[in-house]
């Protein structure tokens, strides 16, 4: 990869990783007041 | 690589690699059915259909995951280079098992509407903020449409036509396909499941994924600092020391980064040296990390090949990649940092060939041995006035 491709997928990967994890934790802390 | 535009280039180790995929994919719904038969048995069953349903998007899933394993798993370890040479295939029966769980999915909850089904699913539900009730088909309408157009784009004549830069822009929309992937089943099997099940197997795959893409992208960004750090103001003129000859076992090549450059390969090759950008044409492989074969820069991942003395890909092909000025002073390497416009012809610095085989008789290092030192460790540079 190229200098630039390299820092942009680094970055993403720093905000992508810390979404994706807190949207797993708010589902399963909100899990019980879904289900029946 | 090929002269003509083929759809899949197909070679025996291609379709073994495609079968042994598709016995997976189908081995793995065999299981899924069988494992939730005993599970859900008599008054609990599940209809087939929708077993079938959740067994090719639990597939997709784990597909996906696969799929982004790779790239950080080959940065470490090139065994997994031979599954990246193959991704596109993985990447495209990705998109197929995927695509087989949206048709289902979308006959079964929509296909009895009088309305159009996809009208009704981008409007029957709104509850766009309840963490209980969010349409959660959405999310997986959006991964199934990224996944078609990466899926549609996986082919060298795309890449050719948007330019490598673009396609590997675009390409990266894998990424966010997960993520939307992950709240699609989260918020999905929040609504309907009460185990753990799933959200263990997306945490479990999710922290997976993230740990591998940072330690490999935080490997690359410290090559880069620790290299960057060694020099500092260099100038069109400057000739920089990158090691001794010694140091690079025949046909293979040192990895050289500069500050705010590109890295660039140094091949030894029958007592010669050449530079050239470390930067392959296609898909921006590591061609440092490659070695020369039949006279020609091999690139690790996909094989494509460049002559070393002037950058340019042995005809018919007309790929080029940046050459470098090169020298060598009593064995030592010397560098000119700027680089030549692609497919530059430069004359290889050669050097004698009394220590070059005492080297030979000497290194004990195996050449795979070498290469991983190449990659753990990026060369350190120094000023040669």
């Amino acid at each position: 990869m190229t200098r630039l491709h390299r820092r942009w997928h680094l970055w993403l990967w720093f905000v992508l990783g810390p979404l994706i994890l807190t949207g797993l934790i708010l589902s399963v802390v909100f899990r019980s007041e879904a289900l029946p | 690589m090929s002269v003509i535009y083929s759809a899949v280039k197909w070679n025996r180790y291609r379709r073994i690699y495609d079968l042994v995929l598709l016995a997976g994919i189908g081995l793995y719904l065999v299981l899924f059915f069988v494992v939730a038969k005993v599970v859900w048995p008599g008054s609990h069953a599940i209809a087939n259909r929708v077993l079938l349903i959740r067994a090719l998007g639990t597939c997709a899933l784990l597909l996906l995951q696969l799929v982004l394993c790779i790239g950080p798993l080959a940065r470490f370890d090139r065994r997994f280079l031979t599954l990246l040479q193959n991704r596109r295939h993985l990447g495209v029966i990705t998109f197929c098992v995927a695509l087989a769980h949206a048709v289902l999915a979308f006959g079964y909850y929509y296909g009895f509407h009088l309305r159009n089904p996809l009208v009704v699913l981008l409007t029957s539900n709104t509850n766009y903020g309840s963490w209980n009730a969010f349409p959660f088909q959405v999310l997986g309408l959006g991964t199934l449409v990224i996944l078609f157009l990466l899926a549609a784009t996986s082919h060298d004549f795309w890449q050719k036509n948007l330019s490598p830069s673009v396609w590997k822009s675009l390409h990266m929309l894998v990424y966010l396909a997960y993520g939307l992937l992950v709240m699609h089943v989260a918020l999905g099997t929040h609504q309907a499941d009460a185990s753990l099940t799933y959200p263990i197997v997306l945490g479990v795959g999710a922290v997976t994924i993230i740990s591998l893409h940072l330690a490999a992208g935080l490997r690359e960004y410290v090559r880069d600092a620790l290299g960057s750090s060694a020099v500092s103001n260099i100038t069109k003129e400057a000739w920089i020391d990158v090691g001794s000859v010694d140091e690079i076992p025949n046909r293979q090549a040192k990895i050289v980064c500069l500050p705010g450059r590109e890295r660039i390969a140094v091949f030894q090759y029958d007592r010669q040296i050449s530079a050239v950008s470390n930067v392959c044409a296609h898909q921006r492989g590591p061609l440092g990390e490659g070695q020369i074969i039949d006279g020609c820069i091999t690139c690790p991942w996909h094989g494509w090949q460049y002559r070393p003395q002037d950058g340019k890909s042995p005809p018919p092909f007309t790929e080029k990649i940046a050459t470098y000025r090169v020298r060598v002073v009593n064995r030592h390497i010397l560098l000119n940092p700027e680089p030549l416009p692609p497919g530059t012809a430069i004359e290889p610095a050669r050097f004698e060939s009394e220590t070059s085989a005492e080297v030979t008789s000497n290194r004990r290092e195996s050449p795979l041995a070498a290469r991983e030192n190449n990659r753990r460790s990026c060369s350190r540079v120094f000023w040669h006035h």
